[in-house]
């Protein structure tokens, strides 16, 4: 297959010159960091647990805002059309879809690097978390454009990212405190990304750690594959 | 070799038949136009050309090139204007050609150019989606010619414009058309395609029912052979297109009494009324 690097970096520019300009888009990508920043620094030490807030909106951050983002854009190029003129301009698919998941990983990892000056970190923990969320990020994103290519326009695809979206990333906070649930939603990427999170020093990597995450991914990949083959990008 | 072919091309949606039997060729550097009612099948032709919908009979090729197989490098030959062209709408009309500047890798001194030449120099840093109707469709005009195509399909580039920006985009074809440039163009306008095309195709109910120049389709339809002449006193004269009258056409020359005279020879859209009882724009 031939790849055309300029192709990828024109979509790349070209989505961060939008983002500037669309502010729901650029609110989610600094919503939770911020949030975070506020939690950790008014009520956090309370609590006693100084990391709390940041494991739960990291989380949020690495599921929540990619999945939405990369649906979102999809969704609105499709529906205006012009990811019609992207294709006949000679951008082959998988250039287009590099580029958008490529921009949506940057920026999660940008503004989710501000994590690691509100916490507690060291460089063992802080180069953890920014792999786990990379992976977390990753898997999202490859969800987020199986579901923008699979709807018709920008709406329908938000209303279905949004609460597939909450439910991966908010288990983990939920799981925290009611056990039962944690027993299931330990099968899901956004569970683990949590745990560790939750415990980045005292964490222990488990070879069934390896294959949940892996699993999920692999569902994430087929899931787009399918939407993909059948062609919802090309109409 | 041609531009364009189509050999036997027919197009179903389920059992509805939209295109029957299409055979057309059009040369390099030839300006064609497909005029057509509403729903006539000229959008779905464009589609089938450009590789964007599969055709249920028949072959297409587009500079010798299976239309459904057009790579990134055919692409670059051809630019387009569809009648559901995006813009980037949050994006400046600048930016939205410097994306494409990016894509094709040409200079992007080109932009400047192109914007100038649509008419759009003072609109360069508005965002897109700001821009009036007529202001898009130039916009989107602009993108299609930014990398020199050599093929343009252009789907209805005037409909809903003003005369003025109507005037701008045909002068701006007809300086192309000079240039070389092939136009494969769609219109409900006959005064548009008489104006601007080497070559018509009439497209009803999926079939072309008349093809050719369209002097001649108007010749070959003039079926009156009058001649109108506007007299002085208010009076109009239809005479017969016969030699016998041409003493009288003298005489009133001489007279000094005739103001214009007109052959009744029929403009497209009757060549269109005469072939199937329908009017274009219906
Ligand atoms: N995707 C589709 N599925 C089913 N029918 C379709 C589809 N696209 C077009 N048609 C039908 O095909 C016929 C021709 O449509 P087309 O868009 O080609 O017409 P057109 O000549 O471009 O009309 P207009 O001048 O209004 O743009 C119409 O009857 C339309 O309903
Ligand atoms: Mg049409």
């Amino acid at each position: 297959m031939k790849v055309s690097v300029s192709h990828i970096g024109a979509i790349f520019v070209k989505q961060c010159k939008d983002v500037f300009k669309n502010t729901q888009v650029l609110v989610l990508f600094v919503i939770y960091p911020i949030v975070a920043a506020i939690m950790t620094t008014s009520v956090g030490g309370q609590l006693g647990q100084m990391d709390f807030f940041i494991s739960i909106f990291a989380t949020m951050h690495a599921v929540f805002t990619p999945v939405v983002v990369t649906a979102s854009v999809i969704s609105e190029e499709k529906e205006k059309n012009t990811l019609r003129v992207l294709i006949m301009s000679g951008v082959r698919p998988f250039e287009y879809l590099t580029g958008i998941g490529g921009f949506v990983f940057f920026c999660t990892m940008l503004t989710g690097s501000s994590y690691l000056a509100m916490g507690s970190f060291n460089m063992g923990t802080g180069a953890g978390f920014l792999l786990c969320m990379g992976i977390g990020c990753i898997c999202s994103i490859v969800l987020g454009l199986a579901i923008g290519g699979f709807a018709d326009n920008l709406m329908s695809a938000n209303a279905l990212a949004v609460p597939v979206s909450m439910v991966i990333s908010f288990l983990p906070m939920i799981a925290y405190f009611n056990k039962a649930i944690g027993r299931v939603s330990k099968y899901i990427y956004g569970q683990q990304i949590g745990n560790y999170m939750q415990n980045p020093s005292g964490y222990n990597l488990t070879v069934e750690i390896i294959s949940i995450v892996a699993v999920n991914f692999l569902l994430c990949l087929v899931a787009f594959i399918f939407v993909f083959r059948h062609n919802r990008i090309e109409n | 070799m041609e531009a364009i072919r189509l050999k036997n091309i027919g197009k179903n949606f389920g059992e509805k038949k939209v295109l029957t039997n299409i055979n057309l060729e059009i040369k390099e550097g030839e300006v064609f136009g497909l005029l057509g009612p509403s729903g006539a099948g000229k959008t779905t032709l464009i589609k089938i050309l450009t590789g964007q919908l599969p055709a249920t009979e028949g072959e297409a090729f587009v500079f010798g090139k299976d239309s459904r197989k057009l790579k990134e490098n055919n692409f670059r030959e051809i630019g387009m204007v569809m009648d559901n062209s995006g813009i980037y709408e949050r994006l400046t009309c600048y930016d939205n050609l410097k994306l494409f500047v990016n894509i094709y890798k040409i200079n992007k001194k080109k932009i400047e150019e192109v914007l100038s030449l649509v008419g759009l120099g003072k609109e360069k840093s508005t965002p897109s989606g700001k821009l009036s109707k007529g202001m898009k469709q130039r916009l989107i005009l602009a993108r299609a010619i930014l990398h020199e195509p050599k093929l343009l399909f252009l789907d209805e580039p005037t409909s809903g414009l003003d005369p003025v920006t109507m005037k701008s985009i045909h002068e701006l074809l007809l300086e192309l058309k000079k240039d070389g440039t092939t136009i494969f163009l769609t219109t409900h306008n006959m005064e548009e395609a008489a104006k601007m095309c080497n070559n018509i195709a009439l497209l009803h109910e999926g079939n072309i029912i008349e093809y050719g120049r369209p002097e001649e389709l108007c010749r070959k339809y003039n079926t009156e052979n009058q001649i109108k002449i506007f007299i002085k006193n208010g009076q109009i004269m239809s005479l017969e297109n016969i030699p016998d009258n041409a003493a009288k056409i003298e005489q009133l020359f001489k007279q000094g009494e005739v103001v214009s005279i007109h052959s009744s020879e029929p403009n497209l859209e009757k060549v269109f009324l005469a072939l199937t009882g329908r009017r274009l724009e219906e």
